[in-house]
């Protein structure tokens, strides 16, 4: 039974991965905390509604539909709520973020109104069984996809000249400036980037949690605890602390506590906070005087 | 030229009486209608306001009550008691004369203060039992409460389906709250004592971690009080996990857009409830329906009719008592009113409806088709 508990977590941990590495992207690109990331996420979702549903696309075309839309998401976020802030307070970029979250989320709400709705698995609603241990199939592909993702991202960042001109840029805009390297023009991508991320954490979660307008606040907040514990902007750290906390909250759940599962869930933050201040895969970074 | 001076005098004085009158006589009846028309909570509180729209529009179309129209003066109260508290004070702002309130216990406890001061019956169909246990004569349920439907739904567990290890699955709201006391207090009048109880929040989006503790339960029944989205997921996880324990769930399971999400795995379960407005086979209920889905382009559930039902009984105690606000609430509670869904009269707690029905679904041809498996009638003896 313990297999059971640990697979579904392991399902449920890819998920909250795949959604901080969008956020962390972001971070990591450009240095914004974006709290709209859980909105794009639902976004993500709600697009291939849309293209699926109601255009009645079959689901690869949806995927696509959403993909492109959400490039546009992506751009329009770049050129409406984090350039022209960029030289501000990091403060107003949050606010930015925000008020970005409220204006998608309650675009949501008009656009598809208030009931949850639900997008269809690539593979069904089929059930694995293996000796007893059942796997629904679209966990199968969650697991399968995340690590296509974060295997792709690292040989994207690491052996093409386009993902080493992103890292150039994240790490020092003016140097890679000069370097001839279009500065303007990574940043876009940096959030074009995140919103296909966006999108397919979206298609990948719609089919069981299901989409509603507010579940943008629930996805960042799970985001949130995987991105501190598994360390500010590391990549490794997420997919360990996305499995960790899945893992966790169904084991605590099962066999702990159910009714404080969440506070578990923030327990444990706390204590990562107070004994490992820099996550379990974050560097330590000194300040220079 | 005297003469005509007198006749174009008495024109003028006649023309502002008659303007006066119809100023004063004709005026709008203003009612309150406050609901979640955003968040999360929407789908809910969107279906009762076009209830609430409905049957004003239809009282409007036969000219109103007693020659006035009425102005239903609607408010989000989203999904906080602090929006429920500035959407009261609007609606208090327009000196309306009754209020139709949100479902949510949350809310309408924090609404209780200000109602009571000002004195406004206010009407709404929440099942959280306590609500009408905190000695408000404002305060008027048309729903049956959870004291009703839980013992209703827990009586139907023991003693139909025969289960004697039960399980029970409680959301940690007032509503899980209250309907968890409730379960517990009808299993130990039974005999019994649930073989686990587990939690979860209202957002929760896995409920693996509860479900798998319940198969190490081994229960042969699982009883549920949760929200629409909880529900949803606790039963399509459920199926996923291979549980295959009967499930009887709390009203949220009736709605329509619950079924769409979760298809087949609603095979077979049971759930409590006050109506069945899309599947009723009584005519009025079909041509209200009909009207409602027409009008609306969504389905209605149960609390929908039911608020169409209470917002007609208000509707007729202004007609009778006009639109004081003590002769409303004293006619409210000295009068019956056959709505749509059942008869209504309030107890000394101001509960207003006292049936309950057990329902199962089936899975046929792609559709969720419910069947009425039992009624009960826990009227006050």
């Amino acid at each position: 039974m313990i297999i059971q508990e640990i697979t579904s977590g392991v399902a449920i941990g890819c998920i909250y991965a795949l959604v901080s590495f969008g956020f962390v992207l972001i971070y990591n690109g450009v240095g914004a905390v974006n709290f709209a990331y859980g909105e794009l996420v639902m976004f993500g979702g709600y697009l291939g509604y849309a293209a699926s549903v109601w255009l009645g696309f079959p689901l690869w075309v949806a995927m696509i539909f959403s993909l492109v839309a959400m490039t546009l998401l992506g751009i329009f976020y770049n050129e409406f709520a984090y350039y022209p802030m960029r030289h501000q307070p990091v403060v107003v970029v949050i606010i930015a973020s925000i008020g970005m979250s409220v204006l998608l989320r309650n675009g949501a709400l008009a656009i598809w109104g208030p009931d949850a709705l639900k997008v269809n698995s690539f593979v069904g609603d089929g059930i694995l069984n293996f000796g007893g241990v059942v796997l629904p199939q679209h966990n199968v592909l969650i697991v399968l996809v995340t690590a296509f993702v974060f295997i792709g991202q690292y040989l994207f960042f690491a052996r093409t000249s386009i993902g080493r001109k992103l890292k150039a840029t994240a790490q020092d805009q003016e140097m890679a400036r000069l370097m001839g390297i279009k500065v303007r023009w990574m940043i876009v991508l940096t959030f074009v980037l995140a919103a296909w991320l966006a999108s397919i954490a979206g298609f990948l979660l719609a089919p069981i949690w299901f989409l509603e307008p507010d579940i943008g606040l629930y996805i960042i907040l799970k985001a949130f605890i995987v991105i501190v514990i598994g360390g500010f902007g590391s990549i490794p750290g997420l997919v360990v602390a996305g499995l960790f906390l899945g893992v966790t909250e169904v084991l605590v759940a099962s066999h702990l506590t159910s009714e404080y599962k969440d506070v578990i869930s923030f327990l444990i933050l706390i204590t990562v906070l107070m004994v490992l201040p820099q996550g379990f895969f974050g560097e330590k970074i000194a300040e220079r005087l | 030229m005297k003469d005509s001076s007198r006749v174009l005098g008495g024109a003028i004085l006649a023309l502002g009486l008659v303007l006066g009158c119809v100023s004063l006589g004709l005026a709008d009846i203003q009612v309150g209608a406050m609901h979640s028309l955003t968040t999360g909570l929407a789908p809910l509180g969107q279906r009762q306001i076009n209830s609430a729209i409905l049957a004003s529009e239809e009282w409007n179309a036969k000219g109103g009550i007693n020659g006035k129209k009425i102005d239903l003066i609607v408010e989000d109260t989203a999904d906080s008691t602090t929006m429920a508290m500035t959407a009261l004070d609007r609606v208090l702002g327009k000196d309306v004369c009754a209020i139709l309130g949100p479902i949510w216990s949350f809310q309408l406890f924090a609404l209780f203060p200000e109602v009571k001061k000002e004195g406004v019956p206010l009407l709404s169909t929440s099942g959280t039992r306590a609500l009408t246990q905190k000695n408000n004569p404002w305060y008027f349920r048309l729903y049956p409460h959870d004291g009703i439907t839980k013992r209703a739904y827990t009586i139907f567990a023991v003693q139909e389906l025969k289960a004697r290890r039960v399980a029970v699955m409680c959301v940690t709201t007032e509503y899980g709250k209250s309907g968890h006391e409730l379960i517990l207090e009808t299993l130990k009048e039974l005999g019994l004592e649930p073989v686990i109880v587990t939690w979860h929040n209202k957002d929760d989006k896995d409920m693996t971690g509860q479900l798998m503790s319940i198969k190490r339960a081994n229960p042969d029944v699982i009883i549920s009080q949760a929200h629409p989205a909880d529900t949803a997921i606790i039963l399509k996880q459920q199926r996923d996990l291979g549980i295959k324990v009967p499930h009887v769930a709390s009203s949220a399971a009736t709605m329509p857009y619950i079924h769409k999400l979760v298809g087949p795995a609603m095979d077979g379960v049971y759930v409590e409830a006050a109506a069945l407005p899309n599947y009723d086979p009584d005519p009025k209920i079909q041509a209200w329906t009909k009207k409602y889905v027409r009008r609306f382009k969504t389905k209605p559930d149960s609390f929908a009719l039911l608020y169409y039902d209470a917002a007609n009984f208000l509707f007729s105690a202004i007609k009778a008592a006009g639109s004081n606000r003590a002769k409303i609430a004293k006619w409210l509670r000295g009068n019956r009113f056959q709505g749509l869904a059942d008869q209504y009269v309030f107890d000394r707690e101001q509960n207003g409806a006292h049936f309950a029905i057990i329902v199962q679904y089936r899975w046929k041809d792609g559709r969720v088709v419910p069947q009425l498996v039992k009624k009960y009638d826990l009227s006050p003896k």
